[in-house]
């Protein structure tokens, strides 16, 4: 569904992503983690075309993002690590203007108000929405146009553990219809719970990939904790 | 630093809903998108608190200025509208410019999650950068709109609509100033990383334009012209949209009159050879060139 061949990133003198050669299959929910600045978001958003690739090449269903990034995001729904609207704008205006572009049904846009519960905040400006409504319009506005697949940067970073919850149970309800799913993360519990897949990133690198099982089982450590402890610890000194 | 891939089994099987997600998948088109992220891009500006604020202050400005001449017994009266025109000439042509370089980079300008959302979406980076420019040349447009409006009502109502074709003129070329301003500022706001520096690098490049230009403009005339108009003063004019709409809407007005020999000077140099045309070419070159940089800038970067 979404591959990554070869892909590299240099911002300059700094190497964010090195040669970074990763499948994600139809129905897959793939977590990310790592140190901040190993690479995660870099990589997330080399799907969607916001970062190009200085060597490789990135495609989505087939369709390679920096030659066909239209097809190929219309394929992508991504919720950004900080997400920012305008001021003034209500959710349900906000759904309607991307569900435009998106070619979604008004219908659509009603329903995910309603399954991430902005249905009774709609029509109130969103400057004044809390993190977690904020994330959840985000997420709705993801899932417009019935993605194949979405990427979602941090989702649950900075919700409160309720806010946190309901986007987790959103995500659980996506995974089961399907959709794929690539995010990055700091939560390790999180990412246990979710993925079936993680992939640790360190120094822009994928250090490890593969089940928490495999993970914890390759290493011979009792758990994910211990696995990314001695996977980024090892990696940085190396 | 080797990359150790433990091999992954667990995978689920794909779905039945894949079928129906693949057949709607959507792309608008250009036109339509540039369209839609346009009228999205007009509504938040007008929503915003700078463009009201401006188009408040612009409005009160515009129609105090006509209604600020004064009758032979020292009564307030109205003006009529060559007179409120030259006025507004100098007020337009400095307000406008600076909200449209301030939008401009302000809206562009800096890294935020509404950006990279925008983009995510499948549309092109040329279609939403030139989307959220024609919004906001659109915002400005209504603001000057709205000034002009209600500056011309009044005259009409108290003056008569006496020398209104020139009004119109006036109108036009500080709306197409003030867009100007707009592409300007989208360019500083394309280049700058920070919102907080493209707002800054807009007001340096507004000041330089509306105010150290002039001063730049009448030492190279000094220098290489004797202080004597001609060929150069019409370069000068003409590289600085600002002032040869200036030029434009006072000669519109009767230059000759309202200057005395020195616009008799600049009607006989854009009365003939064309200064008038290489004016409205320079325009044209202001309005479209940074337009073109920026969105060959944009579809380079990385956000």
């Amino acid at each position: 569904m979404i591959s990554y061949q070869g892909f590299t990133k240099q911002f300059g003198r700094v190497l964010a992503v090195h040669d970074l050669t990763l499948e994600l299959r139809q129905g897959e929910t793939l977590a990310l983690i790592g140190p901040n600045g190993s690479g995660k978001t870099t990589t997330l958003k080399a799907a969607l075309g916001l970062v190009r690739p200085s060597h490789g090449r990135v495609a989505v269903d087939g369709h390679d993002v920096a030659t066909d990034g239209r097809t190929a995001r219309a394929r992508l729904g991504y919720l950004p690590q900080r997400i920012a609207f305008p001021d003034g704008c209500t959710a349900r205006e906000l759904l309607r203007f991307y569900a435009r572009l998106r070619g979604a049904a008004p219908s659509h846009t009603e329903r995910l108000l309603a399954r991430t519960a902005l249905d009774g905040a709609a029509d109130r400006a969103v400057e004044g929405y809390s993190g977690g409504m904020r994330q959840r319009l985000g997420l709705a506005i993801a899932l417009l146009g019935e993605p194949q697949a979405l990427v979602l940067d941090e989702p649950t970073a900075a919700l409160d553990p309720s806010g946190a919850l309901l986007l987790r149970d959103i995500l659980a309800d996506i995974q089961r219809e399907g959709i794929t799913v690539l995010l990055s993360s700091h939560d390790l519990a999180e990412v246990a719970a979710l993925a079936h897949r993680i992939g640790i990133f360190v120094a822009g690198r994928l250090a490890l990939l593969g089940t928490t099982a495999e993970l914890v089982r390759g290493l011979g450590v009792p758990g994910l904790e211990d696995t990314y402890r001695r996977t980024t610890t090892t990696r940085l000194i190396a | 630093m080797t990359t150790s891939i433990v091999a992954c089994t667990a995978t689920p099987e794909a779905t039945g809903d894949e079928a129906t997600r693949a057949a709607i998948v959507h792309r608008p088109a250009p036109m339509r998108a540039i369209a839609l992220i346009a009228r999205h891009e007009l509504r938040t500006a007008l929503r915003s608190r700078m463009v009201p604020a401006f188009a408040a202050l612009f409005t009160v400005l515009t129609t105090g200025i006509s209604l600020a001449g004064l009758g032979a017994s020292g009564e307030l009266v109205v003006q009529g509208f060559m007179r409120t025109a030259v006025s507004l000439a100098s007020l337009a042509l400095y307000v406008l410019p600076l909200l449209g370089v301030v939008m401009g980079a302000a809206a562009i300008g800096g890294e935020d999650g509404g950006a990279e959302l925008l983009l995510a979406q499948p549309v092109g980076r040329a279609e939403a950068l030139l989307g959220r420019t024609v919004g906001l040349a659109a915002a400005l447009a209504l603001v000057s709109a709205l000034g002009f409006g209600a500056a011309a009502l009044v005259v009409v109502l108290g003056a008569g609509a006496d020398g209104i074709a020139g009004y119109v003129l006036v109108a036009l070329g500080a709306t197409a100033v003030g867009i100007v301003g707009v592409g300007v500022g989208v360019l500083v706001g394309v280049l700058t990383r920070r919102r907080t520096a493209a707002v800054a690098w807009a007001l340096a490049l507004w000041f330089a334009a509306a105010v150290l230009y002039d001063l730049v403009a009448i030492g190279v005339l000094q220098i290489v012209g004797n202080g004597q108009p001609g060929p150069w003063l019409v370069a000068l004019l003409s590289l600085n949209p600002l002032d040869g709409v200036r030029a434009i809407a006072l000669i519109a007005l009767g230059a000759d009159v309202l200057l005395g020999p020195a616009g008799a000077a600049l009607e006989r140099l854009f009365g003939a050879g064309g200064g008038m045309a290489v004016v409205i070419g320079s325009l044209t070159v202001w309005m479209v060139a940074p337009i073109a940089i920026a969105t060959r800038c944009f579809a380079r970067r990385d956000f």
